[in-house]
């Protein structure tokens, strides 16, 4: 492992036992065949893939809220399979999850200060309730929400809001590495830019390393700095996203790019006028 | 419709000064305010606007799906082919539905229902529709699926709504809209649920559809990579106001209202990646969030988030001004633009 990888995944695999029945053999469902990629620390590493590649699931196996069935998960030098429940419990601190959909990633019937509150109450040092009630209000104006949010129901913010909320809920714990699912897929054209800003600063202010995982494939090219592309649970391809626009070489990643649409058309157009397909 | 009005070339949808207000446990809400637009027949418009923007209201005011209960009153006209809808009457309004106009929802799972084969909900409106028998809607149902791209016409016709994937259910819904041959189809985000590859393959199908059949299409969407792929004409929409329209050309590459300009700048610029001594520009974002159509003040409705606001802008509710006359008409909606407010 090199020196500068934070995170390493190898041969990553995730089979269903569907369900079984008297007379016919249980059907295995392979959500991720093969999957191996590291992320190196401060960098944003793009995931894309149509859906049903399994991009979510390996977002979610990092995190070991999806148990892997195979392969390996290598975090600065420890493998997370390994751990114990216990030892994995203390290591969530530095690992943690924005999800897409902001509105149910919220308990409805708690305010935003309290969910903001949760990890710390459940992992923080000091468990102090002012020194916690301060941290959140910090954790807000981090996040460009204000104080009398903390008051607030899920229901009451927009998504932008929530999203932002999501975001302070994840690094209240002060992690290193973030997995990004689909964090802008449901938001406004605007608002979706100003979470990526927010994304790109907080990362700049907190040395964060993200695995960005998504299907607007303009904003990974924004936004990542090395991207692998998932097809039917398999890497077919990762480089650079500078490599990868300029000389897919799968014939699923040419697809995947000709779809995005530019002003000037899709991007297939824009690539022949500049003769790189 | 009588032979004088059938001889007159008139605009397939025409709405007029269109305000919608709907009755909300705060209070009177007015959603859509003094809205403005033709769609000719055959022809490709967008609407864009951002959540909140009163694109929905749009289409449930001109298909008036409103139900009482909600509905405080409409202002303004809505006419399909010269004849006025706040006129007609629910049971003729009945037959506009589906058969002059329809609806592509953005879920195509809300337009399907989950416990009937497709192909007999697809067979179903045309028999509560149109004249056909059971075996000549088939037939045409199997036809529709099949001009859809859909390789399979028969496995799909028997199937259930939860067996098809994302792309082939939206295929199925548009089959269906197009069951008794309509002259307008509202697709409301049609694609903004599926996968870039198929959404590019869907938005093909709107322009055969299109191409082919002579149908108008009213595509509401929030991206403007849709609206540059497929619309001939675009309308942007700001807090249940339209703010800027006109041809797509002049709207994408010229665009004038602020928030125009602020939404085509959101979109990530690939510039970057393809020119190596281009370097990464900073994402435009337009600050803060839409306004609460509750306490709108009497300016301009984008002024909190706009970029170039004046003194002026807080004081005058600017009109919609015609920066380009005839009949690629460009107007758009901000004090600034064109001189006075007049």
């Amino acid at each position: 492992m090199k020196e500068d990888t934070l995170i390493e995944v190898q041969g990553l695999q995730k089979v269903y036992s569907g369900k079984r029945s008297l007379f016919t053999p249980s059907k295995k469902v392979t959500a991720v065949k093969d999957v191996s990629f590291s992320i190196r620390k401060g960098e944003t590493f793009g995931l894309i893939g149509e859906s049903g590649s399994g991009k979510t699931t390996v977002g979610r196996m990092i995190l070991r809220l999806i148990e892997p069935t195979n392969g390996s998960i290598i975090y600065n030098g420890q493998s997370l399979r390994d751990l114990s429940n216990k030892e994995m419990t203390s290591l969530r601190k530095e690992i943690q999850i924005v999800f897409q959909d902001s509105g149910s990633a919220f308990n409805p019937r708690k305010t935003i200060g309290a969910q903001i509150a949760h990890p710390l109450k459940k992992f923080g040092e000091n468990q102090d309730p002012q020194f916690i009630h301060q941290q959140v209000l910090k954790m807000l104006e981090v996040v460009g929400l204000r104080a009398d949010f903390f008051h607030r129901y899920p229901h009451e913010l927009s998504g932008g809001q929530r999203q932002r909320a999501g975001i302070a809920r994840a690094l209240i714990l002060k992690p290193k590495f973030l997995v990004l699912d689909e964090p802008v897929a449901a938001l406004d054209v605007s608002v979706k830019a100003q979470i990526i800003n927010l994304l790109i600063d907080l990362q700049k202010e907190f040395q964060l390393t993200y695995l960005f995982i998504a299907h607007n494939l303009d904003l990974v090219a924004y936004f990542c700095n090395r991207v692998a592309v998932l097809s039917k649970g398999e890497v077919i391809e990762t480089s650079s996203t500078i490599d990868l626009f300029n000389n897919p070489k799968h014939e699923m990643t040419k697809k995947l790019l000709s779809s995005i649409l530019t002003l000037e058309g899709d991007l297939g157009e824009v690539y022949k006028k500049r003769s790189v397909i | 419709m009588n032979v004088q009005s059938a001889l007159n070339t008139e605009s397939l949808l025409k709405v007029e000064g269109l305000s919608t207000k709907i009755k909300t446990p705060e209070g009177v809400l007015t959603v859509l305010e003094d809205v403005n637009l033709t769609i000719e027949k055959g022809e490709i418009m967008a609407i864009v606007g951002e959540s909140g923007s009163g694109k929905s209201m749009m289409i449930n005011s001109i298909l008036q799906l409103l139900p009482k209960t909600l509905l405080e009153a409409y202002s303004g006209n809505i006419e399909v082919e010269g004849e006025n809808l706040f006129a007609i009457g629910e049971k003729k309004m009945q037959e506009i539905r589906g058969k002059k106009i329809s609806l592509v929802a953005q879920n195509a799972m809300t337009s399907l229902d989950p416990s009937y084969r497709v192909g007999k909900q697809i067979v179903e409106i045309m028999l509560e529709k149109t004249g056909l028998t059971k075996e000549q809607a088939k037939e045409k149902a199997l036809n529709l699926l099949e001009q859809m791209g859909i390789d399979d016409p028969k496995r799909i016709f028997q199937s259930y709504p939860h067996q098809l994937s994302g792309g082939l259910r939206q295929r199925v819904v548009i089959a269906m809209s197009l069951a008794c041959d309509p002259d307008l189809i509202i697709a409301d985000e049609p694609t903004s649920a599926l996968d870039p590859t198929v959404q590019l393959q869907v938005l093909d199908l709107f322009q055969t559809i299109n191409q082919q059949f002579g149908t108008a299409i009213l595509m509401i969407t929030h991206d403007f990579g849709v609206v540059a792929r497929i619309a001939e004409k675009v309308a942007v929409m700001y807090a249940g106001q339209i703010v800027e329209k006109g041809e797509t050309a002049d709207v994408i590459f010229n665009p004038t209202h602020p928030y125009t300009q602020s939404l085509i700048k959101c979109i990530p610029n690939l510039d970057w990646v393809f020119d190596k001594g281009a370097g990464k520009k900073p994402l435009w974002q337009i600050k803060g969030e839409p306004p609460n159509l509750m306490n709108l003040s009497q300016g301009c409705r984008f002024f909190n988030r706009c970029h170039v606001a004046k003194d002026i802008c807080q004081s005058t509710n600017p009109l919609l001004k015609t920066v380009k006359p005839y009949r690629n008409e460009h107007s758009v909606r901000c004090v600034l633009i064109g001189g006075g407010n007049e």
